[in-house]
């Protein structure tokens, strides 16, 4: 038998009892090679650190907080309908935004700016009419913009709901 | 687990207090650190929380969670650990009873930090989490024979330039 079949044989024996399990012939190999002795050493010393080793009950904090980001989790994975309120809400905002600016945009252009011509010079209607357009991209860029924000904290908050 | 993966809070409960102490144990030993095991080990429940209907209920359970684990240790957690934090919090770590014994220990387990971190996995989870050849395989995804020749290689190295034979 090699030394490295050897090996294996003394681990497994190690693990069932000890030196006390050792065979005859187990223990006269022992005596004779030195790479085999060692190797049965440490094999012993490993299983013995191993048994003191014993964990240690976990700190009340660590196994609070364990169990209550584990269950979050848990919880999280239970509401996964595909239509979400918190979602749905922002994004219709968003759409109903782009109607509400063209309608906007028409009544001005086809209302009021009509209505005030014969009282406002040209130069003061069409100034209203760049500040009302850009205005607007304004706020239009800006919901849009922070669809993305509106969308991660839905989702942190469905996380770190209680 | 199947009851964890239909949503039963109790059953993810009595899971964490069965296994959870025994996984903090290997998560320091395999990282070296109190502070990263503490971390690694909510990681890993998260995990086990949300990744519980993908159970394989053909699988074992501990085996599954130690691959989990073993895996965060590998993957993005390990580039933070440095080795010599490991080193450090490895040689303060043994509940020590003083005389030549716990020294020895001490050296023991700083031989163990030292190993790659293959070799390691497969050292922590043969001797110190008791586990046989097939469910070490499963842990670690990799073929038994693997299994065998990575904890012979470890032994090997442990057994290079320390002094247990004497």
């Amino acid at each position: 038998m090699s030394c490295e079949a050897r090996q294996e044989q003394l681990e497994q024996t190690a693990f069932e009892g000890g030196i006390e399990a050792l065979a005859t012939d187990q223990r006269a190999h022992l005596e004779t090679c030195a790479d085999c002795s060692s190797h049965f050493a440490l094999v012993q010393q490993l299983i013995g650190d191993a048994q003191i080793a014993q964990p240690a009950a976990l700190s009340p904090q660590l196994r609070a907080s364990v169990h209550e980001r584990a269950t979050r989790a848990l919880r999280a994975t239970r509401s996964n309908a595909i239509f979400r309120w918190d979602i749905a809400a922002p994004l219709a905002v968003a759409l109903l935004a782009v109607p509400i600016a063209i309608g906007q945009g028409w009544l001005w252009t086809h209302g009021f700016s009509y209505l005030l011509e014969p009282w406002l010079p040209t130069s003061v209607l069409t100034g209203l009419t760049i500040f009302y357009a850009a205005s607007a991209a304004l706020t239009l860029g800006g919901l849009y913009g922070l669809l993305p924000f509106a969308v991660a904290y839905a989702n942190r908050n469905r996380l770190e709901a209680p | 687990m199947a009851a964890v993966a239909s949503g039963d809070e109790a059953a993810l409960a009595v899971l964490i207090d069965r296994y959870a102490a025994g996984m903090h144990a290997y998560l320091f030993r395999h990282s070296g650190s109190r502070e990263d095991a503490d971390d690694l080990l909510q990681e890993t429940w998260i995990r086990v929380a949300r990744s519980a209907k993908s159970f394989d209920t053909a699988r074992r359970f501990r085996s599954w969670i130690y691959g989990i684990a073993t895996n965060l240790v590998r993957d993005g957690f390990r580039r933070r650990m440095t080795k010599e934090r490991a080193l450090h919090t490895l040689a303060m770590s043994p509940p020590a009873a003083p005389g030549a014994d716990s020294a020895d220990r001490g050296e023991l387990r700083e031989r163990i930090a030292e190993l790659p971190e293959n070799m390691r996995a497969v050292l922590l989870l043969r001797y110190y989490e008791g586990m046989n050849e097939a469910e070490m395989a499963e842990v670690l995804e990799i073929p038994r024979g693997t299994v065998k020749s990575r904890l012979h290689a470890a032994l090997r190295e442990l057994r290079g330039g320390y002094g247990v034979s004497k």
